[in-house]
């Protein structure tokens, strides 16, 4: 009988420990994603403001992150174009990911609440329902009047 | 051997406690990553804000916030500090408020103040201070735009 006993109170022992040491590991990975996911979002934000399809002339990247906007219209209009668009998607498919990435920019001298604007610069989601988004402030610099506006930048991505 | 027996026990007791008080702790992992997550856009909020055009002056927020700290006449004439309080409140409500944020954002040392129904008691407190954007005034000075997110 005390053998018996000796062999259960040890299993529940052993129980335990096995128990603690998942609990903990769990625990790690949890931190170690949350952790991943914050430093791809700043990689993915850098790359994007250094691409020269859609970055600022050098002078204007040198205080802030910044967009020129006519270059991010364009490459808006190239993803969505029917003949090009699949193609460039492949093409900036290890850059951008399977993300959806959109510009909105607000103009100061509109009313509140007429202020914004928005522009889909690239859409490669490819599942919708699984989705984390980041939103990072940054400057739009529009480049025929040389303006700086005050923008956003919506990157939602499969988690 | 029941002494045996009972030494087992106390060390199930004495396990079963530990872990129950190790792992009845809060899971703050996400939260770390929230505040850090936070803390960066704040500080992307202040230097894109510091350098947006102001309408009808056609320079950076900053250029206002110098002259409103030297107290020179500027742009339209105006006040550069009531001009520079209009542009911060405008396009902090549009953004931040929008996004369900309540905030105090000001002009370190000036009245200049934008916020929204942020009690000073509910400032979200982070393992990150309350970010700081300088704005040089010229001889080595500068003055800080800073951004509080409240709870």
């Amino acid at each position: 009988m005390e053998p018996i006993i000796i062999v259960i109170v040890l299993a529940i022992i052993i129980g335990l420990v096995l128990l603690y040491y998942v609990r903990i590991n769990a625990h790690e990975v949890k931190t170690d994603t949350a952790n991943y996911q914050a430093k791809e979002d700043l990689a993915m934000l850098g790359r994007l403001t250094t691409l020269p399809e859609l970055a600022c002339p050098r002078s204007e990247t040198v205080k802030t992150y910044c967009i020129d906007l006519l270059k991010a219209q364009a490459f808006a209009s190239m993803m969505g174009d029917a003949r090009s668009g699949p193609a460039s998607k492949v093409y900036y498919n290890p850059v951008l990911g399977a993300t959806n990435i959109t510009l909105r920019w607000y103009d100061l001298a509109k009313p509140p609440g007429q202020m914004a604007q928005q522009l889909t610069i690239y859409s490669n989601l490819r599942d919708s329902t699984r989705v984390r988004t980041t939103t990072t402030y940054f400057t739009a610099f529009e480049p025929v009047n040389s303006t700086r506006q005050f923008a956003m930048l919506i990157v939602e991505r499969q988690s | 051997m029941e002494m045996i027996g009972l030494v087992f026990i106390v060390v199930i007791i004495i396990i079963g406690m530990v872990l129950y008080l190790s792992l009845s702790g809060k899971d703050d992992s996400g939260a770390r990553a929230n505040r850090a997550a936070n803390a960066q856009k704040s500080s992307s909020f202040l230097t894109a804000i510091a350098e947006t055009d102001i309408v009808g002056c056609g320079v950076p927020l900053s250029r206002v916030a110098q002259a409103c700290v030297r107290r020179e006449v500027f742009c339209d004439n105006g006040d550069p500090c009531i001009t520079l309080e209009r542009a911060m409140t405008k396009i902090a409500n549009e953004t931040l408020y929008a996004q369900g944020m309540k905030y105090n954002l000001s002009l370190e040392g000036t009245r200049v103040q934008a916020e929204s129904d942020c009690d000073s008691a509910n400032l979200s407190v982070s393992l990150i201070a309350a970010p700081r954007q300088p704005i040089p005034l010229g001889n080595g000075q500068t003055v800080d735009l800073i951004l509080s997110i409240c709870r």
